[in-house]
Formats: C-alpha cells, sequence, structure tokens
C-alpha cells in the first residue's frame, strides 16, 4: 500500500499498519465522495434524464465477454448506459425520488483494472466505493401516486478522465460501474 | 354613446369594443377616464363605459388572431384563440358573452338554485309567504344597484311607474336569451328611493346588471352603479371591502367574461394593454399596479371555480398572445390558476430564451399545444423546439406543427396510467442471479442461517483483517400495505450504531459506525439484537437475491497489481427480531455483499458487507409481473396462484421423512413463485435433483420472454 499524503493522516487516528491507515482514511474520504453522488444522481433521474450517461464508466466488453457497466433495474439487465438513459427518456414517466438513508465504504482503496490509478498514489482520490441506497420513488406527476420504497447499490470507480485530462470543473471523480435497483415495497 | 346605448342587444356590447368597432369615431379621452376615478358624477361614468372606442395597437391584436386560426385548425376544431372567426363577427355578441359568463359563475350559482327571485316560477309566490326570519337570512349577502333613468322613460307612465318593466328588462339583458331558465341570474329585491330603484343581486351576478349601464330602455338612458347606501349583508363574518376594491374586482370579473368563450373554453388574454376598462382603471399607468393586475385577475378567475375539475373543464386554452412579454414574470400566476390547460398561445411576444419561460419548465403538465411564433426567440435560440418537447412530454403541437405521434402519446398515456397506480412500464422481472460457480449461492446459503444462529463463526468463516463492515437505519422507509408493520417500530437496539450518511455528518461518528476487521465487525454484530430469517429455500418468495461479477477488487495476495475479480450480491429480505425485552418484530432488510477471493470457508472472503434495516416492506414488490400463464406449461391462471394445498403436505408427521418434508416444502414453494400446480412443480424440482434455484432458473428460462427492446 502506498503512503499516504500528511492531511490524510491527520485524518485517521490509526496505529495499525499503513494498510488499515488507507482504509480508515478512504473511508473519511469517501463519504463526501458518495453524498455527492446521491446528491447529483438522484435530480438527474429526475430532471436532468439526457445527462444520465455522464455518470457511468464507458462501456466494456472484456475477453470472456462480460460488459461492464452491469446495469440491473428490477430484474431487467441493460445493455449499457445509454440504454439506462433511453429507458427513463422514453418509457419511464416523471419520478419523484426521496433518499432516506445512504451508506458507502471503500471497496478498493487502489483501484485500477489496468496498470497504476488515474490519480497519483497518495491522493487517496484512486479508490473504489460500494455505496447502499434507501429511500421512496413516486412515478407519475400525480401527488397521490403510491410510493414505493426502493433499495439501490452502486460501485463507483474512478473516472479515468477525471485525472488524465486535467480535470475541468464539471467532470466527475467516480463512476458508475455496477447498478442494481429493486422496488422493495 | 348614445348610439351604442340604442344598439340592438345582440351587438357584442363588449367584445366588440376592444376588437374595434369602425362606425365609431368618438375617441374618449383618458382624462374623461381618469375624472371617473376621482369621483367624478355618475354621468362621466356612462362615458367611461363606452369602450367601444377604437384604441391604438388593436391592429396587432387583429394580426395576431389571424395567425391562430391555423392551429386552430389542427386541433379538431378546438380553436386555441377563437381566432378562426372574422374579427368583427358578433360571436355571439353581447348575450354570448352574458351565457357565458354564466358558465363562468356557475359553480358560485350552483346549490343556489332555491334562492328565486320574486318572479322566478315557483319562486314568486313562496317569497311572499316566507317567514321574515327566512327573508332575512336570504336576503344576507346580497349586493346593491342603483338603477336610475326610469323616471324619464316613457314606461314611468304605468300603472306601478314602470319598475315591474324595469325589473324584468333587466333581468331578460343581464342573462341573454340563451340562458337556461334553472341558470338564469335574478333580481331579489328591489325598492324605489327617489328617482332611482334600488334591486339586490348576487353578488356574482353584480357584473352582469352592472353591465347594463347605459343600456336604453323606453327611449331613456340607464344609469347603473353599485349603490352604496346602507348594506343589506349582515354577515359579520365577512368583512367590508372597500368600495374600490369591490368595483375593481367587479371589472376584472366582467373583463374575465368578456374574454372568455364557453364553446372554445377558451380564455382570451391577448392584449390587454389594449383593453379600455382596464386601461380606465389605470391599471397600466404604472409598473407596480400593471403588475399586480394579472395576479388579480388570476385570483379572481379562481374564485369563480368550485373545484379544479371544474375549471379544468372550463377552461381547456388561454391565450397571452399580444403582450409584450419579456418573461413570464408578470402572468407566472397563470399556471397556479389553470394548470390544467391543454393550448397556450404565447404568440407575438418578446420571450427570447428558454429562461423568459423558465418559471413554466414544470408547469402546464397536461400541454398538448403551444403557440411560441412572433417572438424573438425563434431567431435567437433556434433550438428551443427541442427544450419545449423535452419540458412539456404531453405536447403534440409546437407552433402549429405536430410535433409527437398520436403513437407516441398513446403510449405516453398508458404509461402515465401505469404510474398513477404505482407501477412502471417496465416489468418487475425474477431476480438476476449471475452466480460465478455458484459460490454467491452457496454464500447466502451459509450466511443467513449461521447469522441467526452463530455469529461469533460466521464473522471467522467469511471475514479478515480488511473486511468491512457498516450497518444504516432507514427509520421512516415506507410500510408494506396494511397490517403486520404497523406498530410504531422502536429502533432504539440500533440507532446508535446506524450509519445513515443522510443524518451521520460527523467525521468520527463516520468513522467509528464503519467497521474493518473481523473483531471489530464480530463485536459490532454482538450488539445487534438476535434475528430469524425464513427459510430461503421453503420460503424463497419473501427473499429477492441479485448478482453478478465485479472486477477491480484488491488482490489481498499482493500478486496481481490491476487486482481480482469478485461477485456482489445485494439481497433484499425479512427477519423477525427476537428480544427478550420487546418479543417479536418483524423487520426489513436490503444487505449487499462483495466476495473476493480470500482464505474464508470455500476459498471466498467479505469484502464489504452493507446492511441497511427499515420497517416491514412485505415481499409483494418481489412478484415478477412479465410471467404470462398462457404460454408456460403447466402454469394455471395468476388467480390461482395460491396452490390449494392439500393437508399435511410439507408438515412433517410420523412416518414421513425429514427429507420428504423438506421437498414438499420446496414444491409448495415452487408453486408460489412460478404459479404452477403443485404436480408440475415436483417434476421441475425433481429435474434439477431438488435444487430449487436451480428449478426456478429451468422455469424462467421456459417462459416467454417479454422483454423491452432496451433490454438485453
Amino acid at each position: 500500500m502506498t503512503t499516504l499524503s500528511a492531511d490524510i493522516a491527520t485524518k485517521v487516528s490509526t496505529e495499525g499498519s499503513s494498510l488499515f491507515a488507507a482504509i480508515s482514511a478512504s473511508l473519511s474520504n469517501v463519504a463526501v465522495a458518495a453524498t455527492e453522488f446521491v446528491d447529483t444522481y438522484y435530480p438527474a433521474l429526475q430532471s436532468s434524464r439526457g445527462k444520465l450517461s455522464s455518470f457511468y464508466i464507458p462501456s466494456t466488453t472484456d475477453t470472456e465477454g462480460k460488459t461492464l457497466p452491469v446495469l440491473v433495474f428490477n430484474g431487467n439487465v441493460l445493455s449499457d448506459p445509454p440504454a439506462m438513459r433511453l429507458m427513463f427518456e422514453k418509457e419511464m414517466p416523471a419520478t419523484t425520488y426521496e433518499v432516506q438513508a445512504f451508506d458507502c465504504q471503500v471497496l478498493n482503496p487502489n483501484y485500477s483494472t489496468a496498470g497504476p490509478g488515474p490519480h497519483p498514489p497518495d491522493s487517496g482520490k484512486n479508490m473504489s466505493i460500494l455505496i447502499s441506497v434507501s429511500g421512496w420513488v413516486r412515478f407519475g406527476e400525480s401527488k397521490e401516486a403510491p410510493i414505493r420504497g426502493f433499495s439501490e447499490t452502486f460501485v463507483l470507480v474512478p473516472n479515468l478522465a477525471a485525472a488524465t485530462a486535467k480535470a475541468k470543473g464539471g467532470v466527475r471523480n467516480w463512476l458508475i460501474q455496477s447498478q442494481t435497483f429493486r422496488l422493495v415495497t | 354613446m348614445l348610439q351604442r346605448a340604442s344598439a340592438p342587444p345582440t351587438g357584442p356590447r363588449g367584445r366588440a369594443g376592444p376588437r374595434g368597432n369602425n362606425s365609431s369615431t368618438t375617441a374618449i379621452s383618458r382624462g374623461g377616464i381618469r375624472k371617473r376615478r376621482s369621483g367624478t358624477p355618475r354621468i362621466d361614468k356612462d362615458g367611461d363605459l363606452d369602450m367601444d372606442t377604437p384604441v391604438e395597437g388593436m391592429g396587432g391584436r387583429g394580426r395576431g388572431r389571424g395567425r391562430g386560426a391555423q392551429m386552430g385548425n389542427q386541433n379538431g376544431g378546438n380553436t386555441i384563440a377563437g381566432r378562426g372567426q372574422p374579427r368583427n363577427a358578433p360571436q355571439g355578441g353581447f348575450f354570448g358573452g352574458a351565457s357565458v359568463q354564466q358558465a363562468i359563475l356557475r359553480g358560485m350559482a350552483r346549490g343556489d338554485a332555491r334562492i328565486r327571485g320574486p318572479r322566478a316560477g315557483l319562486g314568486a309566490t313562496s317569497a311572499l309567504g316566507e317567514t321574515v326570519d327566512r327573508r332575512r337570512e336570504r336576503d344576507a349577502g346580497l349586493d346593491q344597484i342603483r338603477v336610475r333613468g326610469l323616471k324619464e322613460s316613457k314606461a314611468a307612465l304605468n300603472e306601478d311607474g314602470g319598475v315591474r318593466d324595469l325589473l324584468a328588462f333587466l333581468e331578460r339583458k343581464a342573462n341573454g336569451p340563451d340562458t337556461k331558465p334553472g341558470d338564469a341570474v335574478r333580481i331579489k329585491k328591489s325598492r324605489s328611493e327617489g328617482d332611482s330603484v334600488i334591486i339586490s343581486v348576487r353578488p356574482e351576478d353584480a357584473p352582469k346588471f352592472l353591465r347594463l349601464n347605459a343600456f336604453q330602455f323606453a327611449h331613456s338612458i340607464l344609469a347603473i352603479e353599485r349603490h352604496k347606501g346602507p348594506p343589506t349583508r349582515d354577515d359579520a363574518s365577512q368583512p367590508f371591502e372597500s368600495a374600490e376594491a369591490l368595483d375593481t374586482k367587479q371589472i376584472l370579473a366582467g373583463f374575465l367574461s368578456r374574454r372568455y368563450s364557453v364553446e372554445q373554453k377558451l380564455l382570451d388574454l391577448s392584449n390587454l394593454g389594449a383593453d379600455q376598462r382596464l386601461l380606465g382603471r389605470g391599471f397600466f399607468d404604472q409598473d407596480s399596479t400593471a403588475s399586480k393586475l394579472f395576479p388579480a385577475m388570476m385570483k379572481i378567475a379562481d374564485q369563480l371555480f368550485t373545484s379544479s375539475k371544474e375549471k379544468r373543464e372550463a377552461v381547456v386554452s388561454v391565450v397571452l398572445s399580444n403582450n409584450a412579454l419579456k418573461d413570464i414574470s408578470m402572468v407566472s400566476s397563470l399556471a397556479a390558476t389553470f394548470p390544467d390547460i391543454k393550448n397556450l398561445d404565447l404568440s407575438n411576444n418578446k420571450f427570447v430564451d428558454m429562461r423568459s419561460l423558465d418559471g413554466w419548465r414544470w408547469r402546464f403538465r397536461n400541454l398538448e399545444q403551444l403557440v411560441l411564433t412572433d417572438n424573438p426567440i425563434e431567431t435567437l435560440t433556434p433550438t428551443y423546439k427541442d427544450e419545449i418537447l423535452r419540458w412539456y412530454p404531453t405536447l403534440r403541437m409546437l407552433d402549429g406543427i405536430q410535433v409527437r405521434s398520436d403513437q407516441e402519446l398513446a403510449a405516453l398515456a398508458a404509461n402515465r396510467a401505469l404510474a398513477s397506480a404505482g407501477k412502471l412500464p417496465i416489468p418487475i422481472r425474477p431476480a438476476s442471479f449471475l452466480d460465478q460457480g455458484q459460490v454467491g449461492e452457496n454464500f447466502v446459503k451459509h450466511f443467513f442461517p449461521a447469522y441467526d444462529l452463530d455469529r461469533e463463526n460466521l464473522a471467522n468463516s467469511f471475514y479478515d483483517a480488511r473486511s468491512t463492515f457498516s450497518f444504516s437505519v432507514n427509520t421512516s422507509a415506507p410500510r408494506a400495505l396494511g397490517g403486520e408493520g404497523q406498530k410504531s417500530l422502536n429502533w432504539d437496539a440500533y440507532i446508535k450504531g446506524s450509519r445513515n450518511l443522510k443524518k451521520l455528518s460527523h467525521l468520527s461518528a463516520r468513522m467509528a459506525r464503519a467497521h474493518t476487521g473481523t473483531e471489530d465487525i464480530r463485536s459490532c454484530w454482538s450488539t445487534l439484537p438476535a434475528t430469524r430469517h425464513p427459510d430461503l429455500l421453503s420460503m424463497g418468495s419473501k427473499w429477492m437475491i441479485e448478482c453478478h461479477g465485479l472486477p477491480g477488487l484488491t488482490d489481498v495476495t499482493g500478486q496481481s497489481a490491476t487486482g481480482v475479480g469478485g461477485l456482489i450480491i445485494v439481497v433484499h429480505g425479512e427477519f423477525d427480531e427476537v428480544s427478550v425485552s420487546t418479543g417479536i418484530t418483524k423487520r426489513s432488510f436490503d444487505r449487499t455483499f462483495v466476495l473476493g477471493p480470500g482464505a474464508g470457508v470455500g476459498g471466498i472472503r467479505v469484502v464489504s458487507d452493507m446492511l441497511t434495516l427499515r420497517a416491514y416492506g412485505g415481499y409483494e414488490s418481489f412478484t415478477p409481473e412479465d410471467i404470462d400463464p398462457s404460454t408456460t406449461t403447466g402454469v394455471t391462471s395468476v388467480a390461482s396462484k395460491q396452490p390449494q394445498i392439500p393437508e399435511g403436505l410439507g408438515e412433517p408427521t410420523a412416518g414421513k421423512s425429514l427429507e420428504q418434508v423438506r421437498k414438499e416444502q420446496m414444491v409448495i414453494e415452487m408453486s408460489k413463485r412460478t404459479g404452477m400446480t403443485l404436480e408440475f412443480s415436483n417434476m421441475c424440482l425433481d429435474e434439477k435433483a431438488w435444487d430449487f434455484d436451480s428449478a426456478i432458473l429451468a422455469f424462467q428460462d421456459v417462459k416467454v420472454n417479454r422483454t423491452s427492446p432496451l433490454m438485453r
């Protein structure tokens, strides 16, 4: 595990190895990233569905034929982010989401599928993130329509473009690699 | 003015005015209008009310009307502006106006049919026969109107001084020829006072009578005005409005009625600045009053209806063309008063871009037709059409051009119907369980019984020094429909450890409530109440478990810099919380596991374990919607989804082996989940060597796929 920058290290009350330190440090960083994600993703589902694709990693297929990102919506497997966007744009009625609870964890403090991570090793920005969201959703524009409980799990990974392209404002630092949605009431 | 008054009653008194009556050549100066406002004698008001004066800017209005015709035709004759007609066509004229107003006012008149004037059929005698108390009760809240000019009329020579004829004339003119008897406005009371006759009418009817000012009756010009004498109101709860406020209201109500077409269900608010009566009130003299005019008008319009349904049915189209609007700020209240209109004409204004219309982004959710022609936006913001399409999902026509196909709109309407029932156009499908070598299946089967019985050992079996666990409580989650979860839930046992980031903002608490390593996790689990999860096999329908592969996890051996692949499992289900003090509480949960290769049982480790607790939400939402019974072998109808279970099946009895009981339970569960008969469920399970999940998967493979084209 790489060494941590001083400012991250100060947040960590660790007496363990740098490994634990990395996990703990990311746990403090990760909440900020997850909050930002939840605060932007659900509003986008409501009012800027055309921008949905920007939340996802580019679609890829590996040698075994596995595609990423994996997108599951009530058991429907969507082929790629444009399919998700189209589903929301063309088929879904207006939706009102209310996030009532969410939690997150660092999945891999130094995520990388091809060589070193996009950010400097000690930036603490190379982590992948697991987020679970619990809330309700209402379909359609009538406020009288019933609300349905939902549960949704995301895996976010670092956005390569954010680090390499001298990220200008507005570029998301993390993108969706995996998404599983279910109505639960 | 005299000419106007003696015009045939069919003359479009109210409406023809602002449209231009070329025969009228005497322009009234605005000074005259102002005089009236400063309380000049009545005779001046007569002059004021001659609104047939040509007004500047009328040409613009005429142009606007011409344009609208094009779109009206495409809407099945329901013209947006009613502008298909020639400009000067009478359009029902004054009488049309009266009946229109009646339609607008119907809401207020409704239910008051019992209040009838002295000559209204049955009421003719009953009014006289009533007790004083009841009459007083009825007279409460009436408006008084002074009518002068009777003495100068030929009718004054009649026996009764012409009063009866005058009253009949007023009622006739106020109602117009088209009014149905039941809808007619009536004069409730009348009395003579000097040269005047004071009539009492319902407040909402007053404008109709006041409009008769300057009408000619038996060779005399009537002067009709609100009587500000001793009030007949005795309703203390209704404070008096100032005379000026009443007058303003009356003018606005009159304006609305003149601009409303009952046939077309259209409110024509175009070219407001050219309306002589509004001008006469000086509404446009100052920005401050001009900005209040429209909201005031909307408020009055709102009061004319008793329900939004009534409003929706009465006003389908609104025209706001020719108002020099730079943005919608002045008129934004239209959306609050008439949120359900289908046609909106904004042509010939000064809108430059989408921001000019911003406040209406989420309004008018039923809009089918919008006209924005002759606005700078056409050239300054060429993309406005795309944007408008996004704004208004039900829009069919934009600027007179069809922008959505009927098919598309029909599909949309169907989706909306689903949504109002809380359902989606995309069907609920069975679990997407994309396991890898049964890793996920084995883990889940092992995990939950062990979590119920022996958390201590479970932590050792799958968790290591880098595993993470945290839980959060959603204390206000929606509950199952009816029943079980209804008693208010106590979360005391959990709340201190809940890592709901929506509520928890302190870094230290966030850190403390994330648990890393076997010891930390085990110690956290030991604080959580005991649980009993339903059996995965026999009660599979109470679970929803999905999984798929996930790359890029930490390689704990440190061999692969690019990480290793694993599995993400998302579980939704329920459990009984078992507590000595509070007994059994049913709750629901969502739990996500990320598994990777490791040194735990079966060569795996838990990378992450994240638990959400919430009120019991049932499991109805897990039921797939796309099982088509008619096309699936051996499937009974969905209606009979609950199988008829023979007595004793699935229950342990003497001589029955435990394995047999288990199998019978699986058959029952299979039948419940798939809708197949018990026999077919038995066959299916037997074929899959009594592996429940395999049998379920096999069943799903047989099903006809009704996948959306967007699905893989």
